[in-house]
This record gives structure tokens, C-alpha cells and sequence, in this order.
């Protein structure tokens, strides 16, 4: 049976990589896919960027890549990106700290080793602006873009995983 | 190049070189020559008034012209007024030769005394060469490289302004999804 895609959550901060960097969250039925903003970058190479003529035309432009019908496989296997199956996952927690929603998924990798993958599920300030021209606070979209990836993450994990999620109120 | 990082390097075009004459010449060391006249006379002694800026650390070196020892010393303003009269006075430095060298790092003074008298010949009028250093802060620099750094730190404030908007007005324009998607719209699965 072909995996299923359940949902997007466009932008997520973590510190998988050592730095705090932005991500998004591909949720399908198997697995999370993280997928990250951009390349991790050394410091010499980001100088370079940044005053040179590549700085204008970034190396992956996730903001363009199709979540709908894009190849798991290959999005999965692209070396910037984490992928936690489903069934390495021991424990999955969703908390709403001061108003901003996160997660922490501990889970073991092929080696075995016992890993925890952390988020902050905050929404891209476009998105913040965005809302902001239309009237909404932005607490408002805050807390409603950490529901909407609580509704997600539901609609997701296995419900093994999901009956000893606690979840927000 | 776009024209915000154009702002950013004028910004630190303008902030290097402000901390470079903060650091190298604001508050530089300021050295003074002078010299002393001791009138002939067994009581005669010549001083030197130093207004030390608000307190600092004052250093330098003495030399009489003849070769001949004197004593040297520096006072404060109460040692000063005590020596003036005669009285018994202690000092913060005090040396008999013909040459050498001071240096005081209290900073409780507003001003001191360079007092030079006879120690072995009274009879000739005697020249001391004095050179003394004062840290002071040159207010026409100070002036200056704050304005630079107010200037640039604006320039560099407005480049990280113009660079986050440009970021976000063309994220909203090319990005296919900022909220959060549900490819799926069926109910949970049991």
C-alpha cells in the first residue's frame, strides 16, 4: 500500500543540526519527514553567500517545493533532511508553552541509539503579517497554527502512539 | 548586490574606524614638557601646578639641567598647602637626585604639585626638566566616533530592516505554504 501524505506543518524551528534553524514537518502515515530551510552552511561558505552573487539564488528552495507531489523516497533521502519512522518512535509529546506549541519526539536510530527530536511549532512571520493585515493577533495565529499541528499530528501517528500522546487541552 | 547590504557595509565602514579612533586616540596618553626654576636660597623651591582632569594616574621623569641632586616630589593639594606653610607634610613621592623618574596610580587627586628644591647647592638658580604623562580624553574625537557609531549602527539596523522585509515579502510571494496543509481531508484513521 502506497504511503499516505496526512499533512504540512511549513514552519517549524528546531535545533536538530546543532543551530537553531527552520524547518517544516511532512506528516504522512508513516513517518515524519523534517525537511530543513536550508543547507547547513559553514561559516566561510555562508560568507561567501552572503556577499557574493549565490547569496540571490539559494541552493534548495523548499518555499517551491510541492508537499503534495513530491517523491517521499527521494525527500527522505536527501542528506540535510531527518526522517522518524513511525515505529522507532518511543515517545511523542505535544506541550503549549506560554502560548507556543512544541514537540519532542524521542525515538532510536538505525544504530540503536536513543535520540530526541525537538520543535517549536511557531508559523512563519509572512504568515503573522499576513493574518496581521487581516485583523488577527499574533497570539491568535500562533495558538491556532500549534491546534491545527495538534489536529495534525492526530490525524497522524499510529494510534498506539497517539493513546500515550498527551495532548494539548 | 542588493542595495541593503550596501547599507550594512557603509555601516561598518563607519563603525571600524570609530572604534579604532575610540580606542587608539579618545582617550590617549597626553605628554607634557616643562621645567622648574628653583631660585638660589636655602628655603627656595619651585612647583608646578598639574590639574590631573578628574583623577588619573599621572607618571614622568625629572632632570636638572646642572647635574646637580635635588629633591624632588610630588604633593597633593593637602601636602601642598602643609608644605607652603612649613609644616610637617608627608608626600606621594619624594626623591633626592639629579635625575629619575615617578609614577603615581592613585587616582584620588584632582590636582598635584611637582615641587623641586635644593639638596646640595643653594646658591644658583637651578633648571629641572620635567615630563609627565596624563591619560585625558580628547573630547573632539570622543564627539566624533560616537557619531559614527550612532550613524552606522542606524545603517547597519535599517540593512537587517530592508534585508528581514525583502525575506518575508518574497516568501509570501513564492512560498506554496505557510499554514498548515492537510493533503488529506478523511477522518482519522481507526
Amino acid at each position: 500500500m502506497a504511503e499516505r501524505r496526512i499533512g504540512l506543518i511549513p514552519n517549524a524551528t528546531t535545533n536538530a543540526r546543532g543551530a537553531d534553524d527552520e524547518c517544516a514537518i511532512l506528516a504522512t502515515d508513516r513517518r515524519l519527514i523534517v525537511t530543513f530551510e536550508k543547507p547547513q552552511i559553514r561559516f566561510k561558505q555562508g560568507l561567501r553567500n552572503y556577499f557574493g552573487k549565490e547569496a540571490d539564488a539559494p541552493p534548495i528552495p523548499p518555499a517551491t517545493v510541492n508537499y503534495a507531489t513530491v517523491d517521499l523516497d527521494q525527500l527522505g533521502k536527501m542528506p540535510q533532511n531527518v526522517v522518524i519512522p513511525y515505529f522507532v518512535v518511543e515517545k511523542f509529546a505535544l506541550h503549549m508553552t506560554l502560548g507556543v506549541a512544541s514537540i519532542d519526539v524521542k525515538y532510536r536510530n538505525e544504530a540503536g541509539k536513543s535520540l530526541t527530536f525537538t520543535a517549536i511549532l511557531v508559523p512563519s512571520e509572512p504568515l503573522i503579517k499576513k493574518n496581521k493585515m487581516e485583523g488577527i493577533r499574533r497570539r491568535d495565529t500562533i495558538k491556532e497554527y500549534g491546534q491545527k499541528c495538534q489536529e495534525l499530528f492526530k490525524r497522524a501517528l499510529p494510534s498506539s502512539l497517539s493513546q500515550n500522546t498527551e495532548w494539548m487541552s | 548586490m542588493k542595495h541593503f547590504r550596501l547599507f550594512y557595509l557603509g555601516g561598518w565602514a563607519m563603525e571600524i574606524p570609530a572604534m579604532v579612533i575610540l580606542v587608539l586616540f579618545t582617550f590617549h596618553p597626553v605628554t607634557t614638557h616643562t621645567s622648574i626654576s628653583i631660585a638660589p636660597g636655602f628655603d627656595a623651591y619651585g612647583s608646578l601646578e598639574v590639574d590631573l582632569n578628574g583623577g588619573g594616574p599621572i607618571s614622568g621623569t625629572f632632570e636638572s639641567v646642572s647635574g646637580n641632586d635635588i629633591l624632588f616630589m610630588l604633593l597633593d593639594e593637602d601636602q601642598f598647602a602643609d608644605y607652603s606653610a612649613n609644616i610637617s607634610h608627608s608626600s606621594r613621592f619624594s626623591a633626592i637626585s639629579s635625575s629619575g623618574s615617578f609614577s603615581i596610580e592613585q587616582v584620588d587627586m584632582e590636582r598635584c604639585y611637582l615641587v623641586a628644591e635644593h639638596a646640595t647647592t643653594f646658591s644658583n638658580t637651578e633648571e629641572v626638566q620635567v615630563t609627565y604623562e596624563l591619560s585625558e580624553t580628547n573630547i573632539d574625537y570622543l564627539f566624533l566616533s560616537m557619531t559614527l557609531i550612532i550613524v552606522g549602527g542606524i545603517l547597519v539596523m535599517y540593512a537587517f530592516y530592508k534585508r528581514n522585509k525583502e525575506k518575508v515579502e518574497a516568501r509570501i510571494s513564492t512560498s506554496k505554504y505557510l499554514d498548515v496543509v492537510f493533503f488529506d481531508e478523511e477522518p482519522k484513521r481507526p
